[in-house]
């Protein structure tokens, strides 16, 4: 039935505090200038260490009583003040009344005068060790509940970042999602067949894209299988304005890749690249492992970076994906195609895949 | 900025000089049970001897209460360490000794020819005797003292530091929850259009009338999720 506030660590260093105060208080005799003159020292060496028994005996008393007060179960601060003051007044009491009796038999009035400035010595004492330890106490506590909460806040900081990563991810769907339904909507009306055609392309590419969606990091293979789905759906609205070539050695196949990097680059080849051109253009996917690095280009022959006025906002969201997955070590290059268009070169480090083919 | 400052200042140091008379007060009003038993067999010592021992007691402890004073000071804005304010202690207990007896004996002694308190219990004590006595005294009481306090400051800081993580924390879960929201809303489920167009794909064949009036609501939907989520600004807008 030990009560919460008072633990055996906390037990323990006041302890050690009682012990330190009594050793100090106690040195007072070897402070009195007037012995010197008229005892050897070896006299008064002793006579300190009985003085120092004797101020234990009296702060035992004490601190027993103090611990014990701990035992009352009480959540009024008053109430627990009050038992603190009895506390030390009782334990001093009691101590420094042994202590007398064991000098004189009976107590006249100049030993309760002694006895009475001694418990009122003791109360000082007692009671500024005992504030010097409460508010130390508190303060450590107060200092394991900063950390408590900094660490709380680190952790919301990182679901933070996961969210944001999130939102990021889901942010290429909806609008490829709209843009490809409405056509699929129009096709139906003008032309069944390839709007059916389309429509089964786009099922496929949600089936290939689902799965993976959610996850940090998926293989290159079924990336590259993204991508051509996706591409197998703008085919059939753009007919011979795209030419699509592949160039994926197999031996990459496996490899890690982060996911919807490459659709994100095809998006922007198309979207910003071959569609403001009336006559289209190609879009050449080549993947090449360099030393421990591998690295993906999508070349369009598009309008190229100067029409389309800067890399937009997928760009920047897919570097700071590729910084969130893999910090310094991937990069996004965009460079000019000669002699039109854009090549965008996504470089990660090589790692094997780890959840192979969906 | 200048005259608030010094009034501050002032404000402390007058702080310190109150606290050391406090504390020089219930030593003095200590020291006086100590002695009155002891010397009532002589004749006993009353009120006078009383406020003879105050202006002992607490000139000293204020001149204590300056020295550890100036340690925190120079050290500001950051906490002395326990070194420096026992060393600030020590110092002060004997140096507020000695300049406290020097001016007891030239003012009281020799100007006024009142006597000290010692004079009074009549114990022959050497004025060495007297300083290392009174500086123990105070390196006890005044030591201790300093403690508590700097305990309180330690103890008022890290509940002031405390508030702030708090208020850090409770911001971070609030961008949390704007940003969960705010990720929520752009969220158009993947599975629920997946499983609606395969079931276009299998209407298209049966009901192509049924199929058209579902992709228009297909569509309809994701336009309105769409200017939903440019409106919660949770994803910028994309050129289309």
């Amino acid at each position: 039935m030990t009560p919460q506030w008072m633990s055996w660590s906390s037990l323990w260093r006041g302890g050690l505090l009682a012990l330190a105060v009594v050793f100090v208080l106690s040195t007072q005799l070897l402070f009195q200038f007037s012995l010197y003159e008229s005892w050897p020292l070896a006299d008064i060496l002793a006579g300190w260490l009985q003085y120092f028994v004797e101020q234990l005996l009296v702060g035992g008393c004490i601190f027993a009583l103090i611990a014990g007060t701990a035992f009352v179960p009480t959540r009024s601060r008053v109430l627990r003040h009050v038992l603190l003051l009895l506390a030390i007044v009782l334990g001093a009491l009691a101590g420094e009344f042994l202590l007398i009796l064991r000098q004189q038999p009976s107590l006249d009035a100049s030993a309760i005068a002694i006895l009475g400035a001694r418990v009122a010595r003791w109360l000082v004492v007692a009671g500024l060790a005992y504030l010097y330890f409460f508010f130390r106490r508190q303060a450590a506590q107060a200092a394991a509940q900063v950390h408590e909460s900094e660490l709380q806040r680190v952790e919301l900081d990182r679901r933070m970042t996961e969210a944001r990563l999130q939102t990021l991810r889901s942010q290429i769907e909806p609008h490829f999602l709209f843009n490809t339904l409405a056509n699929v909507q129009e096709l139906y009306r003008t032309d069944p067949g390839r709007g059916r055609r389309m429509l089964a392309s786009f099922v496929a590419y949600l089936r290939t894209a689902l799965p993976r969606m959610r996850h940090d990091e998926t293989t290159l293979a079924h990336e590259v299988d993204l991508a051509r789905t996706y591409l197998d759906v703008l085919q059939v609205r753009m007919g011979e304005r795209l030419k699509v070539r592949f160039d994926v050695p197999r031996d990459l196949a496996g490899l890690a890749f982060p996911p919807l990097a490459l659709s994100t680059l095809t998006e922007n080849a198309i979207k910003h690249g071959l569609n403001p051109l009336p006559e289209g253009g190609a879009i050449d996917i080549q993947a090449r492992r360099e030393g421990r690095q591998l690295k993906v280009g999508v070349t369009d022959t598009g309008a190229g970076l100067r029409a389309s006025g800067g890399p937009g906002g997928g760009i920047a969201n897919l570097r700071a994906r590729l910084a969130a997955l893999y910090g310094g070590e991937a990069s996004l290059a965009l460079e000019a195609n000669t002699p039109r268009g854009i090549r965008a070169t996504i470089t990660v480090p090589i790692r094997a895949g780890s959840g192979g083919q969906a | 900025m200048a005259a608030i400052a010094a009034a501050k200042a002032g404000h402390f140091w007058a702080a310190r000089a109150a606290y050391g008379l406090g504390l020089g007060a219930i030593v003095a009003v200590l020291e006086f049970a100590h002695y009155a038993p002891l010397v009532d067999e002589r004749g006993g010592i009353g009120l006078a001897e009383l406020a003879l021992l105050l202006p002992d007691w607490c000139g000293e402890f204020v001149l204590l209460s300056l020295v550890v004073g100036y340690a925190e000071v120079r050290e500001l804005p950051r906490e002395p360490s326990a070194l420096k304010l026992g060393l600030a202690v020590v110092l002060g207990a004997f140096a507020g000794a000695l300049a406290w007896y020097a001016v007891l004996d030239a003012v009281l002694r020799d100007l006024l020819g009142l006597g000290l308190f010692i004079d009074r219990v009549g114990q022959p004590v050497t004025w060495a005797g007297r300083i290392f006595y009174h500086a123990w005294m105070m390196i006890f009481f005044g030591g201790l003292a300093v403690a508590v306090e700097a305990s309180l400051r330690r103890h008022a800081r890290m509940l002031a530091e405390l508030r702030a993580a708090e208020l850090r924390r409770a911001g971070a879960q609030q961008r949390l929850a704007a940003m969960s929201l705010g990720a929520l809303q752009s969220q158009i489920d993947p599975e629920l259009v997946f499983r609606t167009l395969s079931r276009l794909e299998r209407l298209y064949e049966d009901d192509p009338t049924g199929a058209d009036r579902l992709l228009d609501e297909l569509v309809g939907f994701l336009r309105r999720a769409l200017a939903d989520i440019q409106a919660s600004g949770a994803v910028p807008a994309q050129p289309t």
